[in-house]
């Protein structure tokens, strides 16, 4: 490969994989922020992988596949939701629950829709070139010629930041995320804007799993593979905003992309450790060394009114 | 708004206990009403169910006549009564005018900061409480906090406002100016309920003092009724002062800390004090000066980053909790609940937790449980726990009795020095008595006491001298009867 070549994949792939960091990540964002720890991005993206999937395969469309990409992995939101706000369940366990439970039932789902019939073909979403821009030489073609789902995802991460910091229902999000009880006292619905937040978090993860299974158009098991839990630790290391999953998102992802790319090199450095490296990151910047990050200050505690 | 009635008001939390047993009240605009009574006395339930917060199980509340429905604090609001709760309710990490205008945005869904921001300030100038609206809350003092929670209930159209135990968090000239608020806004037209259980307080703010007792309105008295009979209502019986006695000759130093600084928030920096055998060194301050980090540095669970700690004259080299504990310093933990008692535990192991080996209750790794409970029903029988039997578990005990076990299981250790962190707080006035009692005790056998306090009337009442912590440094020392200078050290002002 030539070093321009090398640099061109290098980015694209960066922005591939840094995709369902920044869906997850995101919707990590909007649940936390409102109070809800949520562990069970992982599960979500799953859910959302294998829904496009399903329904793709049913309605030969991708929009039929967005639709119950979005629409399984916002039910499984809704359960979430319901455990952690309604019934007050440890939040930790609750997401746990929902993991395991989007990798049997999805592992089940298919075995028994699919599994004598053997495998449909799905509509995938091909790369969009934006015109113009895909031109400029080395990093047109591998920032502007991306799938729209890409485009949306990045795109995402201003309007979120907009929302939240900057509108009257993202203050509602972070008082009810820092202290409900404050929150109650001022007539916001405690309960009702936690909901929504956690169902917000199964939306993104719903077009972050239908991004994933778009990559290589085949459902198979767990095929996720720790995804979740990489945007799990962007939103730590991003501080549980969402320019900061944007840009942990960017550096798992080139890490990730380097290491495919060594790999494909054939060079023989360890590249297994480059894989740790979202994990290692993150439990540096929990730490406290680099700067401060902090949780808002009711994330993952039930309220309970009195 | 004219008045605000409540009547008949009930309320019952499970198990047991009947916070408001069938209240009546009227509060009247333009004055100032206080609400006197002891912990538990039913005053925060009674305000936090006329504003919205606690739903009564029975009674009526009328405003000018008209019954209210209150489902919510918003509800409240809506009919003009707010409450400054005695835990505020602000978001720390939202700015002064975020927190003033939650859920009052107005129009629009994009916020604009700045107009936001101007409009807070214009009204807190109008109202006469000053505050930054573009600060973050977490960079206030406390005083400045509860003029924004002020600032809220009125921004938000309070005309009976609550303050439940404003004066709790405040230095002496932070109340001073709280009452002056509060006189203005009575003068004003606004009906102002002020929970205490402070009487000097009350007997200066209020123009008409209800006294509540066990859920129920005992009294009502005019301000300038004595304090005796307001404190006699308050607790239904006489009540006699624990008093001082002369000063005890002052003996070895039992307590030394030079230049000793902690970590915290705030932590210690360069704090020395000397502690001598016969007194009790009060530890005054407002809550949040650094009390957490010296109570848990002189217990040995915090350590010091530089100085040095002495106890009975030699210095610790290595400082931990059972070192400490050996040497003779016990202490009464201002977190009763968290480090003062094991609550699920019986009385006889919460008794006997510490010193289960040196008195002999333990044998090759077992319990002598016959002879460990046999103690403990002495210290129980000594002390005035009130319990069913050392078997029960002390979660179960009133908040007193659950001091009372854990000062009779430290003093049992006999120690020479006891370090005893608001080891009132939460407590009635029999209960504080007898901790008072217990203190007072020790120090006439010749032991040492540290008294960290917030209750600056505590402080001065059974104190032989009185170092003044401000912001984690000793801001000076004083006299039990210079109230005013250590008010002033309080504040941080230099006196």
């Amino acid at each position: 490969m030539s070093a321009e070549a090398v640099v061109t994949s290098g980015i694209a792939t960066t922005l591939e994989l840094s995709t369902p960091i920044v869906f997850g990540g995101l919707g990590g964002v909007l649940s936390e922020r409102s109070g809800v720890l949520n562990i069970a991005l992982e599960g979500m993206l799953l859910i959302g992988a294998f829904g496009y999937f399903a329904g793709a395969a049913a309605t030969g469309s991708v929009f039929g596949g967005l639709a119950v990409a979005v629409a399984s992995a916002t039910a499984s939101a809704l359960l979430l939701a319901w455990l952690a706000v309604h019934a007050g369940a440890d939040q930790v366990i609750a997401g746990m629950a929902v993991n395991l439970l989007a990798s049997g039932l999805t592992d089940f789902l298919y075995q028994a829709i699919y599994g004598f019939a053997g495998t449909p073909p799905v509509p995938g979403m091909g790369a969009v070139g934006i015109p113009l821009l895909d031109r400029i030489p080395v990093v047109g073609a591998s920032l502007f010629e991306q799938s729209l789902l890409t485009y949306v995802a990045f795109l995402a991460v201003p309007a979120v930041s907009f929302w939240l910091f900057r509108t009257r229902a993202g203050l509602h999000v972070l008082a009810v995320g820092e202290r409900p009880e404050a929150a109650d006292a001022a007539g916001l619905g405690v309960f009702k804007i936690r909901y929504l937040a956690v169902l917000a978090s199964g939306v993104a993860c719903g077009l972050g799993g239908a991004f994933i299974l778009t990559q290589v158009n085949s459902f198979s098991s767990d095929m996720t593979a720790g995804v979740g839990y990489i945007a799990l630790a962007a939103v730590i290391f991003g501080n549980w905003r969402p320019r900061g999953v944007l840009v942990a998102a960017l550096l798992f992802g080139a890490f990730e992309a380097l290491q495919s790319i060594l790999q494909s090199l054939g060079l023989s450095v360890p590249y297994d450790l480059f894989l740790a490296v979202p994990y290692l990151v993150t439990i540096v910047a929990v730490s406290g060394f680099v700067g401060r990050v902090r949780a808002p200050q009711a994330d993952g505690i039930p309220y309970v009114r009195n | 708004m004219r008045e605000l009635q409540l009547i008949d008001i009930d309320k019952r939390f499970p198990p047991n206990v009947q916070a408001c047993a069938g209240v009546s009240l009227t509060i009247r605009a333009g004055e100032v009403l206080a609400l006197l009574g002891e912990n538990g006395a039913g005053k925060t339930t009674l305000m936090r169910i006329a504003s919205g917060v606690t739903r009564p199980d029975r009674g009526l509340i009328l405003r000018d006549g008209e019954p209210l429905t209150l489902g919510s604090p918003r509800d409240a609001i809506g009919h003009g009564i707010g409450m400054v709760h005695q835990h505020f309710m602000l978001i720390p990490r939202l700015s002064v005018a975020e927190n003033v205008v939650l859920g009052f945005e107005g129009e629009g869904r994009v916020l604009d900061r700045v107009r936001l921001s101007r409009e807070v300030e214009h009204f807190s100038e109008k109202v006469g409480l000053r505050v930054d609206a573009r600060r973050r809350v977490d960079e206030l003092a406390v005083g400045e906090q509860q003029r924004v929670e002020i600032v809220r209930a009125l921004y938000r159209g309070a005309e009976v406002l609550i303050l439940d135990e404003p004066t709790a968090v405040l230095t002496p000239t932070e109340t001073d100016g709280l009452f002056r608020v509060v006189r203005e806004m009575a003068a004003a037209g606004k009906a102002v309920v002020f929970i205490s259980h402070k009487l000097h307080e009350v007997s200066q703010i209020a123009d008409r003092v209800v006294i509540l007792r066990n859920g129920e309105v005992v009294a009502e008295r005019p301000p300038t009724t004595p304090l005796g009979e307001l404190a006699a209502l308050m607790v239904g019986r006489p009540v006699e002062v624990p008093s001082r006695s002369e000063a005890v000759a002052r003996g070895q130093v039992a307590l030394e800390l030079s230049g000793a600084s902690s970590s915290g928030a705030p932590g210690l920096s360069e704090v020395s004090m000397v502690v001598g055998e016969g007194e009790i060194v009060g530890i005054a301050g407002v809550d949040g000066n650094g009390q957490v980090a010296l109570e848990e540095v002189l217990a040995g669970v915090r350590p010091l980053s530089s100085g040095t700690l002495a106890l009975g004259g030699s210095r610790l080299e290595r400082v931990s909790p059972e070192a400490i504990r050996r040497l003779g310093l016990v202490r009464i933990p201002s977190e009763r609940h968290r480090d003062g008692v094991v609550a699920p535990a019986s009385v006889w192991e919460n008794l006997l937790l510490f010193d289960l080996h040196r008195l002999g209750f333990a044998r090759h790794g077992a319990l002598r449980v016959r002879a460990a409970r046999r103690r403990a029903e002495q210290l129980v029988a000594q002390y005035g726990i009130r319990c069913g039997s050392v078997d029960q578990s002390v979660g179960e005990l009133s908040g007193g009795n659950q001091q009372k076990v854990v000062i009779a299981r430290e003093l049992a250790a006999e120690p020479s020095v006891v370090v005893a962190a608001q080891p009132t707080r939460g407590l009635d006035v029999g209960a504080t008595a007898g901790v008072h009692e217990s203190l007072l005790d020790h120090r006439a056998r010749g032991g040492a006491v540290v008294l960290i306090s917030a209750d600056l009337d505590e402080i001065c009442q059974l104190s032989d001298r009185v170092y003044v912590l401000y912001e984690g440094r000793v801001t000076g020392t004083a006299g039990p009867d210079e109230r005013e200078r250590i008010g002033r050290l309080m504040a941080g002002v230099a006196a």
